[in-house]
């Protein structure tokens, strides 16, 4: 009993930490102290109250925990509140009036720092510099001369290790000083060394180039790099940038293989003192924006160098390839520019990015701020797994010839992270801009946009490359994962302008959370437009993945199990907000995902082994588990409302506005129009998928921005006859004058055609019966004298 | 009347919230004060957890029933007032900052709505059952 004396409050407290940060802050030390109270009353009755105390206060955790998560998204943080009708009972001013709202207290965007600690944030890189620069001097002199050479590597060596154990000091020293700016500059060199120690341990316990230890090299230092650079920008944005300059300059050095000494020697010793000069300047400046852009003009200005002597300036040695050997043009200059280039910049911009959004306005809007950063991870994890394709990619040329480019499961894995990314980016945007548009300006909410756009745009950029079916570079090719192409200018211009407008759009943000672009728009309302026309785009991504030949099957699947989750998380998000209109589309996916036999294709998730049961369906596979995550997603959403009033509001919704029901119809529809095309193997067919997902996502989108009832059916009907033609068309296309195995006579123009449009006729009834009744009732009372 | 047909829209209420009310009705109380109120008012029927009791505070505080305020603050605002005395609060020995909660107008309002709505049920169902039980 004593144990549980002392694990008790250990629990509780671990407890506490699992709470939304604003309800820590508000009672976290209340609790404490009342649970603390509560405990020694109950040790004073004995053991049975004891144990009924940490069964109450255990078994009441998680509930408790789920609901104030769900309540602290998107609304100030209750702090605010608190402390407004703190000072409210204070003042004797009303304490039940609402609070004024109150900024989040801003950070100054310029603080100057002292020349001290300028120069402490200089100094690892002016040291590291000067090692380079004399031991490669040495080095280069020494040359076949042995004893000389021995000298340069024990000099190395000491170099090395005195050099860690400076940085050690100074992050010593530095965690006494509370961690202050200029130590950023030491943590690159601090989480090298943690790396090394760690890839050394790796090593020792698997013979070389191994898979443990290309995966530890390819996924987990960029993963672990990147979540110190999202730490450090979400601390302070001139921290990251202090830790992004040496990791853009290591980024170049794979670029300088094949340079010669001479050359490499003064590159590599003067990109390092710029960066310790820049360090020094950004810290003495205390100004992020300019850093930014300093910043990148370091990256641009040291990648141009390198990649010209990459390219101009570089000895090959005897066994290069032949066509390695032909004139450079620069073309080739590009190819090894762009893509460390990127990469440098992603690092660069990515954090501050979610910074942006996840700052002052991310606080305030509350809901999406969990949402940006898991999206962010994504993308980062999407990209780390493109990078160690291309590393296994490598290791498996030099094995299997002509095993060139990424691995069928590396490829899978990293289309299936990127399209989680994308998607949840898109439900960052629609989220942020849907709670923007409730507090913030027309100005704020295209900002958010932009923001979010940025986050998504690059790794799609990058994407194009495997949807073109290119392969990866060699490792050798600093990062590289755009296989030359004749196309390739289109990407790199792509990437060069996510480049430039990032780092234009990060520094146009100021600290008060208020946009400062200068841009026009009327986006109100387009968050749940573009939330209601999402499924038709994930959906024409399935259909079109599915077509595409030497996609791996598991692409299509994981797009169609996104689509599915994203139905049911729409479903939850619609119960909570009572059933708003872009949900009925949600309804009409449910329906047509869980009934038609579109799970039994998703059977590779989990043995689905129990036939039959499909509700609607007639296949046999369709089982009953097709229906678990629905009813788990509505037990949850149920006990966290605990009402079944948004069910009401769903039928008074409905009831009141007919055209909902047809736009839970027009929900089904896409399983209709790819029922028509089965057997269907036109050659343009991945196109047409493409025009009906953008048709139909169209007409939802139409539906949800317009205001009149009309002008929403007439988006409704646009989008299904476009869509609904396509398929025509393409049927026809495919099928007049085919005559298969199984058919008595060619099939003629009018069998193609008729039964499309018997179907556009019986879907446009469907479309109307809900919306005509209560229209010709609207118009006779017009029409009524008087 | 308006207020009076919002505030009908938060009954019935829950009998946590019910008792956590009717706790703080008379005099300001601290967490823990109130957790053993409502066992005392409940005749041991109704024990809270911390997690239940500050998730019902905090609620309670964001639809402006109730406030909160620091023991020092009151005092010294009580200190300044002709009034009756300060309501003596537990103290602490660990020296915690100390929070306490006291009903608003609004809250005292709810919870009179509250126990009209009870008084009614109890009423109709006294006469409904009289003849029956006698």
């Amino acid at each position: 009993m004593k144990l549980l004396i002392t694990v008790l409050p250990f629990v509780y407290r671990l407890g506490l930490r699992l709470y939304p940060r604003a309800f820590r802050r508000q009672f976290e030390s209340e609790m404490r102290l009342v649970f603390d109270q509560a405990m020694a009353a109950a040790v004073a009755r004995g053991h049975v109250a004891i144990l009924l105390l940490g069964y109450r206060e255990i078994v009441g955790l998680p509930r408790c925990l789920l609901r104030q998560h769900w309540l602290a998204r998107g609304t100030r943080p209750p702090v605010i509140q608190g402390r407004a009708q703190e000072s409210a009972m204070i003042q004797g001013t009303d304490p039940i009036s609402p609070p004024s709202p109150q900024p989040e207290p801003a950070s100054p965007s310029r603080r100057p720092a002292a020349w001290r600690d300028a120069l402490l944030a200089a100094m690892p890189h002016c040291l590291v510099a000067l090692l380079f620069g004399v031991l490669g001097a040495l080095g280069a002199t020494a040359g076949q001369n042995s004893s000389l050479q021995s000298i340069a590597d024990t000099g190395t060596a000491i170099a090395g290790i005195g050099f860690a154990v400076l940085t050690t000091m100074m992050l010593v020293w530095a965690a006494r000083l509370k961690w202050p700016r200029w130590a950023a500059s030491w943590y690159f060199y601090g989480l090298a060394i943690i790396l090394g120690l760690i890839l050394l341990v790796v090593q020792s316990v698997t013979p070389p180039w191994e898979r443990w230890t290309e995966g530890y090299r390819a996924i987990v230092v960029p993963l672990v790099v990147v979540f110190v650079l999202f730490w450090l920008a979400q601390r302070d944005r001139i921290q990251a940038l202090l830790i992004a300059l040496p990791l853009m300059t290591v980024l170049w050095y794979p670029t300088l293989e094949f340079v010669p000494t001479p050359i490499r020697l003064p590159l590599t010793t003067g990109t390092w003192l710029l960066a310790g000069v820049l360090a020094g300047a950004i810290v003495r400046a205390g100004d992020w924006r300019l850093g930014t852009w300093s910043a990148f003009g370091f990256d641009l200005g040291v990648g141009l160098l390198y990649a010209y002597a990459r390219t101009y300036l570089k000895i090959l040695p005897a066994s290069a390839p032949l066509h390695w050997l032909e004139s450079p043009d620069l073309m080739d200059f590009l190819d090894t520019f762009m893509p460390a280039f990127v990469v440098g910049a992603l690092l660069l911009v990515g954090p501050l990015i979610i910074q942006a959004l996840n700052g002052s306005t991310g606080r305030q809007l509350g809901r999406a701020r969990t949402a940006a950063r898991t999206g962010y991870w994504l993308f980062v994890f999407s990209l780390s797994l493109c990078l160690a394709s291309t590393l296994t990619a490598f290791w498996w040329m030099q094995r299997t010839w002509p095993g060139f480019g990424a691995t069928p499961i590396s490829a899978a894995a990293y289309g299936g992270l990127l399209l989680g990314g994308a998607a949840m980016a898109i439900i960052v945007l629609v989220l942020y801009s849907e709670r923007s548009g409730e507090r913030f300006s027309r100005r704020a909410t295209t900002g958010v946009l932009l923001l979010g756009l940025m986050l998504l745009a690059l790794p799609l950029v990058l994407a194009l490359g495997m949807s073109f079916g290119w392969s990866s570079l060699p490792a050798s090719m600093t990062l590289g994962f755009m296989q030359p192409h004749e196309h390739r200018l289109l990407v790199y211009t792509a990437c060069l302008a996510w480049v430039l407008l990032g780092c234009w759009l990060v520094t146009r943000f100021s600290d008060d959370g208020d946009f400062n672009l200068r841009l026009r728009g009327a986006w109100r309302g387009i968050g749940s437009a573009l939330l209601g026309a999402m499924p038709f785009i994930f959906y024409g991504a399935y259909t079109i993945a599915h077509e595409l030949p030497g996609v791996p099957g598991i692409i299509p699947l994981s797009i169609l199990a996104l689509l599915y989750g994203l139905v049911l998380i729409g479903l939850a998000a619609a119960w909570l907000r009572g059933f708003p209109r872009w949900s009925f589309v949600f309804l009409g996916f449910l329906v047509a995902i869980t009934g038609s036999g579109l799970v039994y294709r998703l059977r590779f998730l989990v043995d689905w082994s129990v036939p039959g049961l499909g509700p609607v369906s007639t296949s046999p596979s369709a089982g009953w588990p097709a229906w678990i995550p629905l009813v788990l997603i509505l037990v949850l959403v149920i006990i966290v409302t605990r009402t079944l009033r948004p069910l009401k509001d769903l039928l008074s919704a409905t009831a009141r506005d007919w055209t909902r029901a047809s736009f839970a119809l027009y929900g089904t529809t896409h399983w209709f129009l790819w029922a028509t095309l089965d057997e269907n193997h036109h050659p343009y067919l991945v196109w047409g998928y493409a025009m009906i997902a953008l048709a139909m996502a169209g007409g939802a989108y139409v539906y949800l921005i317009l205001s009149t009832t009309r002008q929403r059916m007439l988006g409704l009907l646009a989008g299904l006859t476009v869509a609904w033609t396509t398929a025509a068309v393409i049927n026809a296309g495919y099928w007049i004058g085919r005559q298969e195995l199984w058919m008595r006579e060619p099939v003629t123009a009018r069998a193609a055609t008729a039964p499309m449009i018997l179907g556009w006729f019986v879907l446009l009834i469907l479309f109307l019966a809900p919306w005509l009744p209560g229209e010709l009732r609207r118009s006779m009372q017009w029409l009524r004298p008087g | 009347m308006s207020e009076q047909i919002d505030l009908q829209a938060d009954l019935p209420l829950r009998e946590p919230t019910f008792f956590i009310l009717l706790s703080l009705s008379t005099t300001p109380k601290h967490g823990y004060a109130i957790m053993k109120e409502v066992e005392v008012l409940s005749t041991g029927r109704v024990r809270l957890s911390t997690s239940t009791l500050y998730g019902a505070l905090k609620r309670m505080l964001d639809q402006g029933w109730i406030v909160r305020f620091d023991e020092s603050a009151a005092t010294a605002a009580d200190a300044h007032a002709d009034g009756p005395e300060p309501p003596i609060l537990p103290s602490d020995d660990s020296g915690r900052e100390r929070k306490a909660y006291a009903l608003t107008d609004l809250g005292q309002s709810v919870l009179g709505l509250e126990i009209d709505r009870l008084r009614a049920l109890v009423s109709v169902a006294t006469q409904r059952t009289a003849g029956a039980l006698s």
